[in-house]
């Protein structure tokens, strides 16, 4: 997008959310910059949510089209949206899987989230980008966390329990 | 001629089912498609004595895949279904197999190790 362009979005989102904050009674000065996460191209993105007793969040994938292009398995036949939404389903598979070690369960979540339920109402909220390179562009994902769980390294993991890795075929 | 195996995919990404689709008809097998849980349904009751197999994702929309599966359950026991989705817990994986389902593979998958679970399931 322009900077033109950049300029008008920001006076607009400035303007709406100062004005909006003001009505709950706090006033926001606007004073820091935008922060560009990838460089100027043609991107695409997706979101997905997720929501446990424990944890709730959502990840955000963003990418250059060329880059998912290249990545897709249908190259000539399908959205790229739909695919990031696709890799940003299959990554929280992966945390999913993952955290399995530490008793830690979620759900995907496709309509509303769900509300809090009270006894997690008190879940530290974090937000973070991690951008990871390639020959062929940036991978931005952005993961808005709410979590009552220490997952440092002082944690220790859960006794294990049974759960199923990426790409195993069990018959039933 | 012989006639093609149907195969009824059930994914909300057009990705997966474009890609399934591809992978299916290039192992010689026709393909139908449905977008969601609810879709799905439908499609298994107007077509169910056609279909040699289902492959199921798990997490969609206005219904899930297991969710999809225990609406259907006893009413189609020689239907097999494959379910193929990001989601590896146990307990969804054990749900499914009390309503019917006879097979999990977990995304991203390899064409290969699919088809070969597709053969296996529609012999």
């Amino acid at each position: 997008m322009k900077d033109d362009n950049w300029t008008f979005w920001r006076r607009l989102l400035s303007t709406a959310a100062t004005e909006l904050f003001a009505h709950y009674g706090v006033d926001l000065k606007d004073e820091s910059h935008w922060t560009p996460v990838l460089g100027s191209g043609d991107l695409v993105a997706a979101s997905v949510y997720f929501g446990g007793d424990q944890i709730r969040g959502g990840l955000t994938v963003c990418a250059p089209r060329s880059l998912l292009s290249r990545a897709t398995p249908t190259p000539t036949q399908t959205s790229l949206s739909d695919f990031a939404r696709e890799i940003a389903n299959q990554i929280l598979g992966g945390l999913q899987f993952a955290l399995n070690d530490y008793d830690v369960d979620f759900s995907y979540q496709f309509s509303d989230p769900k509300p809090l339920p009270s006894a997690a109402a008190d879940l530290a909220i974090d937000a973070r980008t991690l951008v990871l390179r390639s020959l062929g562009g940036e991978v931005a994902l952005i993961f808005v966390v709410a979590s009552s769980i220490d997952l440092g390294p002082q944690s220790i993991p859960a006794p294990p329990r049974p759960s199923l890795a990426r790409g195993s075929l069990i018959m039933l | 001629m012989l006639k093609k195996k149907k195969i009824l995919v059930i994914d909300d990404s057009e990705t997966i089912r474009i890609h399934l689709g591809q992978t299916l008809r290039d192992a010689g097998y026709e393909v139908l498609e449905a977008a969601d849980g609810l879709m799905g349904a439908f499609a298994i009751r107007e077509r169910a004595g056609d279909i040699s197999l289902v492959i199921c994702d798990v997490n969609m929309p206005r219904l899930d895949g297991v969710e999809m599966l225990e609406i259907l359950h006893g009413q189609y026991p020689k239907l097999p279904v494959l379910m193929l989705t990001s989601e590896s817990r146990i307990d969804k994986v054990e749900r499914a197999k009390r309503a019917g389902a006879k097979a999990w593979i977990i995304k991203p998958f390899k064409p290969e190790l699919l088809v070969q679970a597709v053969a296996k399931l529609t012999a």
